[in-house]
């Protein structure tokens, strides 16, 4: 089983095959948390969402349309619960009058280390402080690594949205890691010489 | 090309997605501007360490809690075609029903209760019996035989004796005096 495509480890599924359920579950299980994670930040929260689309895909089984990259169609499915627990999160928020706190920012560290490693949990901060729709292009793009044209069909925008979030969401990281630079942290001190563009 | 049109670029150039024609503009805005050049690094460094960012993973009992919850919940269609939701739903709409027989009709039975001799048979009808005596009417706080009532108590005429009762006034409203007291009264007044 280990060996099938994706799209026919998911005929079998369709056919109710418990086990090849299972696989589907090992296949996509990673990928997906990293994902879901990365928006929202929270391990419990984040299975939960997980599972939703899990036991969603498996309710939605006989309606996948093969016309679709199996893989598109399960990002959008997690994509769609990750949206709603945001809706449901920023309604508890307004009504407990959360939304009148200001939101941390990143915090300056207390020593300045220009060790390249450095940079990753800033990075991670920051990519948690992106509005959503930046976030997630984001995140599917310079993490997953997926391409444009499948990154447009899971966030149901055009390619020109898609690259025009991604520049924005990459400037905007920038200009929030940017006070570190100043504070002598360049960023390009830890790039190695072959990254260097000039 | 200036450094607004490049900056836009910027992202895409990093990947090399450009036709070849935009890739050089954009590399000979580059060579003469430095803050752009500055900006094209750290777009690389960042998408470079976004890459390399540690990858999570959910818990280790993960697939087995999601089949296990698959293996329990049903989908949807399958609920709506089961025989014990069609029982259930029935059940519901026999519940549903009766109510409102009840309430819209009213409880109406009739009552057999024997006599002691155990010879005879009474049959009652069990029906809301409401007393238009009591029941006051709409706009009118108490009935109108309340109200005749405490109209004549308060025109009665004041009486020296006790036995002078008007004959209108109920039992209820005679207070018992006795006749020391009322001399008492006579006294200080």
């Amino acid at each position: 089983m280990n060996t099938i495509s994706d799209k026919e480890l998911f005929n079998l599924v369709a056919g109710d095959d418990q086990r090849a359920f299972g696989e589907f579950v090992e296949r996509y299980k990673n990928r997906l948390y990293n994902f879901i994670f990365r928006i929202i930040p929270e391990k419990e929260a984040a299975e939960d969402i997980l599972q939703d689309t899990f036991l969603r895909v498996y309710n939605q089984r006989k309606n996948y349309s093969p016309d679709f990259a199996l893989s598109t169609w399960v990002y959008t499915i997690a994509l769609n619960l990750v949206r709603s627990e945001l809706r449901k999160r920023k309604l508890r928020k307004y009504l407990s009058l959360d939304f009148l706190k200001e939101e941390n920012d990143i915090e300056l560290p207390d020593t300045i280390n220009p060790e390249p490693g450095r940079l990753m949990p800033l990075l991670e901060k920051a990519i948690k402080n992106l509005p959503e729709e930046y976030r997630t292009a984001f995140v599917l793009c310079d993490i997953e690594r997926l391409p444009y044209n499948e990154i447009a069909e899971i966030m149901r925008v055009p390619v020109g949205t898609v690259k025009s979030r991604i520049n924005r969401a990459r400037s905007m990281l920038r200009e929030k890691l940017l006070p570190f630079k100043e504070l002598n942290y360049e960023l390009s001190k830890g790039l190695p010489q072959a990254l260097c563009l000039y | 090309m200036n450094c607004r049109k490049v900056s836009r670029k910027l992202s895409v150039y990093i990947e090399d997605d450009l036709s070849p024609a935009e890739k050089l503009r954009i590399e000979q805005h580059l060579k003469d501007c430095s803050n752009c050049r500055r900006k094209a690094a750290d777009l690389k460094l960042i998408v470079e360490t976004a890459s390399q960012l540690e990858h999570v993973e959910p818990g280790a009992y993960f697939v087995n809690r999601t089949l296990c919850a698959i293996s329990q919940r049903r989908s949807p269609r399958e609920i709506l075609t089961s025989w014990r939701y069609r029982m259930t739903l029935s059940g519901v709409a026999f519940v549903v029903a009766a109510s409102t027989t009840f309430f819209v009709i009213g409880p109406s039975a009739t009552m057999v209760v024997q006599s002691p001799a155990g010879q005879t048979t009474i049959q009652a009808e069990m029906t809301p019996v409401i007393d238009s005596s009591t029941t006051p009417e709409k706009g009118f706080p108490v009935s109108d035989e309340a109200l005749k009532r405490d109209m004549a108590l308060s025109e009665t005429p004041k009486s020296d004796s006790l036995n002078n009762e008007p004959e209108t006034l109920p039992r209820q409203y005679v207070q018992p005096v006795s006749i020391k007291q009322k001399a008492k009264s006579d006294r200080v007044f």
